[in-house]
């Protein structure tokens, strides 16, 4: 079984995919109702002002030469300028990533490790008590607004409770008085690397509402999805021959059981993290969370729109990576697949 | 593109055995006693929406009207869910915003499965070159998160509620592509289908009369599934400011105006919620129904 | 009386199933025995309860079945009384179970050699060394060429003859004393068919007792000593398996041999027993075959027809044998 040649076929799918999507932002972003020309300069701009601004940034030449020259601008770093925070946005960009990627890793986490083995319980009890409250809990989860959600937690947790603080990262004062050392840029990570325990408990109080939020429906999801996988395997066949032949129960289900059923929880796994990562443009703008959700859509009503762009673009390249490397983790794991693509 | 295993608790591109009528359906989902309420929470609310400007008290400030001296106001007699910050009555909002909601979340999906299915069927169908160049743009349209990519539709198209409606379905149909394809190829192959062909049958005559039944129970089981999720991502659309514009009486723009005021009057925000999670847990209650009827190899036992 | 050792004894099993609205009869108090050395084909339609007996040997039900029994005893343990701890330890020691789609028994993700070395890790208690040279000697000694590519490959680079063979060897490698093979060699090629036979056959040397379900009789007349015939949920017949398929005095047993097609047939059509099994729901009172009997009496619509022994080794539940016998 050929593994390394099944991850050159699946690379190369990958660039066509990259290549796929630039088309499509590029279309996009040439669709935008706002000629970038005109907004530069102004109403009161003249006519020939307009034009030898087109021309200096090549923006009258035709779309195929564009494209190359965007594309070659995306390798070089350059996103485009944003209007309303007169940044690069590649700029804003950096700075406003790792707060998203914090926001979404921890709730990936908070997600992974209650929907997990709440979903194998209520499969390996499957119409117990369990499994039922599970169940309607799920449904609720999926069902619900996040964005309303969020707006429920900040009204129970701040304004009826005052226990956890409304929106931001990080409270002013702690930020003045106990600046965090960034090392990585994900702010937890950061306090407990260098010791910081005051900042590190108010990142802590203020991550707390925006990370639950954002697990509900991912957590409800992810039951849901590893209740009924598990459930299809546990009843397969195979795990009835290691049961008759006298295999112990804990072996049936940790060894086989959970590399059967590790492939759909990768699966799983990466569909709750690019669900969150859609999810974290909603949350961040409940919580006035500094990511690049909530950099996209203050800009886009300001008719900005070279950050939009760029954060659809870097979405889609996530999603796509997330992608290439959960297929490369199955080809591992499961060598029918690099097996049968050979046969094609 | 990519993920092999597809869950998305959906058929295992099998034909259904055979038909059930209308009536085995009904009859089977009363049994199933939460997706009967789920069927019966969705009644409920589209005899609202069709009846909403008669049991809304203040039809007319779902519209365009302001009563300033009458903001935000709690909960009270008159105004069962309290006022807004335009003095406006919340409950007559709710009610009339049903009708948005519930139009365009089914002809998102109407406008959905117009794209998605027949692109699906031909690329199952005629295979090859075309079922490639089908599923690579699919692949494309898939690596995005939808919400954002229907966020730049909505803008392109100029900000409204029908814009929503339109972006959400131009990013939604790939999933419809690949349910219908998928059927179609494993189809195209069975001995009916070479039968038909045999008996001089054209192409089109054959997707619509063979092909295309086989693949109604997945349609009806997705379809009612996803008719929850577009009516919380068009709400989504609305509360970041891409959809419904103000002063529509659309939910998710109303939650995002009860953001603003939910210090002194959380009511504006919270009963449109309400609304939302009562709707979309119908349309996920009877899909799940649906999907235990039509697709039995996925019942949860 | 026998004088060679019991092996397995059941006594009047029942099994019925659970439905929402009804329950299904699917074995209705079924009675045989094994002896040591010996190997009993069960034979019948789909639907006769076969397949269903044996999992109630070994207990290997879904949870909306109900078993009772006078007793099943194998080697002198009640198998009933086992909780789940204990039935562990007697499956694939005691116990090994062949089934009939080979390939969807065994797990895809992992090698021949890991699953045949845990399953005789667990039962022998060896180290992995050694599990892995029994398992490398079980499939030689299944006929399998390259045992050790075979040890090292996954289930999806081998055909299913092959991986047929290897759950036979796999049974093989804890030295049951029952095999059970449920129609081992029904989802095979008819070449491979034979060889696998073949291999039943020679098998029967190195285990207690063999237990082979198939609704083919031919194949029973080659291996097994003796046949068990299986209607609706009961035995109609059973005995030495020359006897019965020679001398076959039930009418169901009649017509299933009377239907195996024969090449010096000199008629041209084929014969077939009319009519479909009963409902296990619902079956029929009296004798379970008499609505499709051809020599049915008016007792046999009322009253079950008790099992007697006809011929020494040979018994049979019909009214008619009896009336025919002048008992």
């Amino acid at each position: 079984m050929n593994v390394l040649g099944y991850i050159r076929r699946r690379m190369m799918l990958f660039v066509l995919v990259l290549f796929g999507l630039s088309i499509i932002t590029f279309t996009m972003v040439h669709l935008m109702p706002v000629d970038p020309v005109i907004m530069w300069g102004g109403e009161k701009a003249s006519p020939e002002l307009i034009a030898r601004v087109r021309a200096e940034y090549g923006l009258d030449k035709p779309l195929d030469i564009q494209y190359i020259s965007y594309i070659k601008n995306i390798f070089k770093g350059n996103l485009g300028v944003s209007i309303t925070t007169h940044h690069p946005v590649a700029e804003d960009i950096a700075m406003f990533f790792p707060a998203t990627l914090e926001l979404v890793l921890v709730a990936w986490l908070i997600i992974l490790l209650i929907g997990l083995p709440l979903g194998i319980l209520s499969a390996v009890k499957a119409g117990g008590k369990l499994d039922n409250i599970g169940r309607t809990f799920a449904l609720g989860g999926i069902s619900t607004p996040l964005f309303w959600l969020g707006m429920l937690l900040q009204i129970l947790l701040f304004k009826q409770l005052n226990l956890l603080p409304l929106q931001g990262r990080i409270s002013d004062m702690v930020a003045l008085l106990n600046p965090i050392k960034h090392i990585t840029g994900l702010d937890l990570l950061d306090c407990i690397i260098s010791g910081n325990w005051i900042a590190f408990r108010s990142a802590l109080e203020h991550i707390i509402m925006p990370a639950i939020t954002l697990s509900v429906t991912g957590m409800a999801m992810v039951t849901r999805m590893t209740r009924s996988c598990m459930l299809e395997i546990l009843n397969k066949d195979y795990m009835i021959m290691a049961k008759t032949y006298g295999l112990p129960k804990w072996k049936i289900y940790f060894k086989y059981g959970l590399k059967n059923a590790l492939v759909p929880i990768i699966t799983i796994a990466s569909m709750a993290i690019c669900g969150n990562l859609m999810g974290s443009i909603l949350v961040e703008s409940v919580f006035d969370w500094p990511g690049i959700g909530l950099y996209a859509t203050r800009t886009i009503l300001q008719a900005d729109f070279a950050p939009i762009m760029a954060v659809v673009l870097i979405m889609g390249v996530i999603y796509v990576s997330i992608n290439l490397l959960v297929d490369i983790l199955y080809s591992v794991i499961d060598k029918r697949i690099a097996y049968g693509e050979e046969q094609r | 593109m990519g993920m092999v295993y597809e869950i998305r608790e959906k058929s295992n591109e099998k034909t259904s055995e055979h038909p059930k009528t209308k009536n085995t359906v009904l009859r089977q989902l009363w049994k199933n006693k939460l997706s009967f309420f789920g069927l019966v929470v969705i009644v409920i609310w589209f005899l609202i929406a069709i009846f909403a400007p008669l049991i809304a008290p203040y039809p007319e400030d779902a519209i365009a009207s302001s009563h300033i001296e009458n903001r935000l106001k709690s909960l009270s007699t008159e105004h069962w869910f309290g006022t807004d910050d335009l003095g406006r009555d919340v409950f007559s909002r709710v009610i009339m915003g049903s009708r948005l909601t519930l139009s365009v979340g089914v002809l998102a999906i109407f406008i959905t499965m117009c794209i998605g299915i027949p692109l699906g069927a031909i690329a199952g169908y005629f295979g090859g070159k075309l079922d490639e160049l089908v599923m690579r743009i699919t692949d494309v349209f898939l690596a995005f998160p939808y919400l954002i990519l229907a966020m730049v539709i909505a803008v392109i198209l100029k900000p409204g509620l029908y814009s929503a409606m339109l972006a959400i379905s131009l990013t939604w149909w790939p999933y419809y592509t690949r349910l219908v394809r998928g059927q179609a190829l494993s189809l195209r192959k069975q001995p009916f289908v070479l039968a038909a062909k045999m008996m001089g049958l054209s192409n089109s005559r054959i997707i619509l009369r063979h092909i295309l039944p086989n693949c109604i129970g997945p349609i009806i089981v997705n379809a009612s599934l996803d008719l929850g999720l577009i009516i919380l991502a068009t709400a989504s659309l609305g509360f970041i400011g891409v959809g419904a514009q103000p002063p529509t009486a659309e939910w998710g723009l109303m939650i995002s105006e009860g953001r603003q005021f939910f210090m002194v009057a959380p009511w504006m925000g919270i009963f449109p919620g309400i609304a939302i999670f009562l709707t979309v847990l119908g349309f996920n209650l009877l899909g799940d129904g649906l999907r235990d009827i039509l697709d039995p190899q996925l019942r949860p036992r | 009386m026998d004088t060679m050792e019991q092996l397995l004894n059941v006594e009047n099993l029942k099994t019925y199933f659970k439905l929402m609205d009804s329950t299904v009869m699917a074995v209705d108090g079924v009675s045989f025995l094994i002896n040591r050395g010996e190997a009993l084909g069960v034979a019948g339609e789909t639907g006769s309860g076969k397949t269903v007996t044996v999992n109630s040997i070994m207990r290997n039900l879904p949870l909306n079945a109900y078993v009772t029994a006078d007793a099943i005893t194998l080697e002198g343990i009640d198998l009933l009384s086992l909780s789940e701890k204990q039935l562990h330890s007697v499956w694939g020691k005691k116990i090994a179970m062949i089934f009939q789609n080979p390939t969807s028994f065994i797990n895809p993700l992992f090698t021949i050699e890991e699953q045949m070395t845990d399953v005789i890790c667990f039962h022998e208690k060896v180290k992995n060394k050694q599990a892995v040279k029994t398992a490398r000697e079980m499939l030689v000694l299944v006929g399998m060429p390259d045992p050790d590519v075979v040890l090292k490959s996954y289930p999806f680079q081998l055909s299913a003859g092959m991986i047929q063979r290897i759950m036979i060897a796999l049974s093989l490698s804890c030295n049951p004393s029952l095999l059970i093979a449920d129609e081992p060699t029904t989802a095979l090629d008819v070449t491979i068919q034979a060889q696998i036979l073949k291999l039943l056959g020679d098998i029967k040397a190195h285990t207690g007792g063999l237990i082979l379900i198939t609704h083919n009789l031919a194949i029973i007349k080659d291996i097994c000593d003796r046949v068990v015939i299986m209607y609706a949920g009961k035995i109609v017949e059973w005995g030495d398996v020359h006897q019965v398929m020679y001398l076959p005095m039930h009418p169901y047993t009649k017509g299933l041999l009377d239907a195996i097609p024969r090449l010096n047939n000199q008629d041209k059509r084929l014969r077939y027993i009319p009519g479909n099994i009963p409902s296990a729901i619902d079956p029929p009172s009296g004798c379970r075959f008499s609505p499709r009997c051809m020599v049915a009496v008016p007792i046999c619509f009322e009253q079950e027809p008790p099992m007697c022994e006809k011929v020494p080794g040979h018994f049979v539940a019909c009214y008619v044998i009896r009336k025919e016998r002048g008992i």
